[in-house]
């Protein structure tokens, strides 16, 4: 079999070693994003807040992606900035990636995870709610997409971990304090 | 961003440090010696990486600073350190406190209160700028989480940030903790003004 690997990031995109079974965790930084299709290989974001995972896998053609954003929308940020740290830019280009290496709309099972407002949990106001912003506008981009999510775990007042399975599609949630569940 | 070098930065940064240590040594009532410190300069999106990663359990007190420029002060320290702190505030033995519950939280708010005064009021004094500290909140959760609150409002208008690491000693115990000290580009164009203005 061939196996083809799209991986665009940034600096800190890192592929962690320590294998379980053999499967390579490759741990997404803020605004990087992965395609894969290498069974070797989970997807992780770890230790999300505001930030939301954009996980996105087929199960026919064994696809996986995901990707870790940061903020709601690219438009509202300053000129130069822009990438796939926002939600409107990172969500197309995992979508298109995902496609190229076989994936099919009508197949995917897409999640959404994160967008937490940690703050909240301390009741501290104030700052704008980026977790609840980020969630509002993955959906209305999955959405211009005909996509909806069919699995979230999204707000509250936790920061999360998840883990994609490129093998099996399994995705798992972890909260500090509790341990892992699948989404 | 915006031209500032890290040399009158990291100046004013040593300056409230000191400032913020003379306080805390103020509250709980014995001297501390500050072994180092240092000011760096980073990517925003590699911040996790110096705390230990982002999936690390942590303790951060936050607040925002307002007045004639914003941003953000966040002070990070693993947990058996932040519940040292807790009890030499509460004037208990070392290793008496394990959890973070009410009292804690309490306790840990009224240390940023104070550090955060007097770390923007020995800049503030240097500068002539109004800046003026939020009440604090204090969380403990994945070193990530904690640090999303202040990368996403970074990341609008900025790549990079200051990340401040002092190594202090209180009664004998060696204490070291980040000081994440965030301007806005605002604040850092207003400092710049001014000491050019100076």
């Amino acid at each position: 079999m061939t196996t083809t690997v799209e991986a665009v990031g940034q600096s800190s995109l890192t592929p962690e070693q320590q294998s379980r079974d053999g499967i390579r965790r490759i741990a997404l930084g803020l605004g990087d994003w992965r395609v894969s299709n290498d069974p070797d290989e989970d997807l992780v974001c770890l230790g999300l807040g505001s930030c939301v995972a954009l996980c996105v896998y087929d199960p026919v053609a064994k696809v996986a992606g995901m990707a870790h954003m940061v903020l709601p929308d690219s438009t509202a940020a300053r000129p130069g900035s822009s990438g796939t740290k926002f939600v409107d830019v990172a969500v197309p280009t995992v979508m298109e990636q995902v496609t190229r290496l076989g994936g099919i709309g009508g197949r995917l099972r897409v999640s959404l995870v994160g967008g937490a407002s940690i703050l909240a949990g301390a009741a501290f106001s104030g700052l704008p709610q980026i977790g609840a912003r980020n969630v509002e506008a993955a959906v209305a981009v999955l959405g211009a997409r005909h996509l909806k999510p069919d699995a979230t775990e999204t707000g509250g007042t936790s920061g999360r971990t998840v883990r994609l399975s490129v093998r099996t599609g399994e995705l798992r949630v972890e909260t500090a304090g509790r341990s892992a569940r699948a989404a | 961003m915006s031209g500032v070098k890290l040399g009158p930065w990291a100046a004013l940064v040593s300056l409230g440090t000191d400032n913020a240590m003379r306080g805390l040594s103020e509250m709980i009532g014995q001297d501390i010696e500050v072994s180092s410190f240092g000011l760096r300069r980073i990517q925003v999106v590699d911040i996790a990486s110096i705390v230990g990663g982002p999936e690390v359990t942590s303790i951060g007190i936050y607040l925002t600073v307002s007045g004639s420029a914003d941003g953000h002060l966040m002070l990070m320290y693993e947990p058996a350190i932040a519940f040292a702190f807790v009890d030499l505030l509460m004037g208990q033995p070392i290793g008496t406190t394990h959890e973070l519950g009410e009292m804690e939280r309490s306790a840990l708010g009224e240390m940023g209160n104070v550090i955060g005064a007097f770390f923007l009021n020995a800049i503030a004094d240097a500068t002539d700028l109004d800046l003026r500290p939020s009440p604090p909140a204090v969380m403990a959760d994945m070193a990530g989480a904690l640090l999303d609150i202040v990368t996403a409002d970074i990341l609008l208008t900025q790549d990079e940030t200051y990340v401040a690491e002092s190594t202090f000693s209180v009664a004998g115990n060696e204490i070291s903790g980040m000081f994440f000290v965030m301007p806005s580009e605002q604040l850092l164009s207003a400092l710049a003004t001014v000491r050019r203005a100076a």
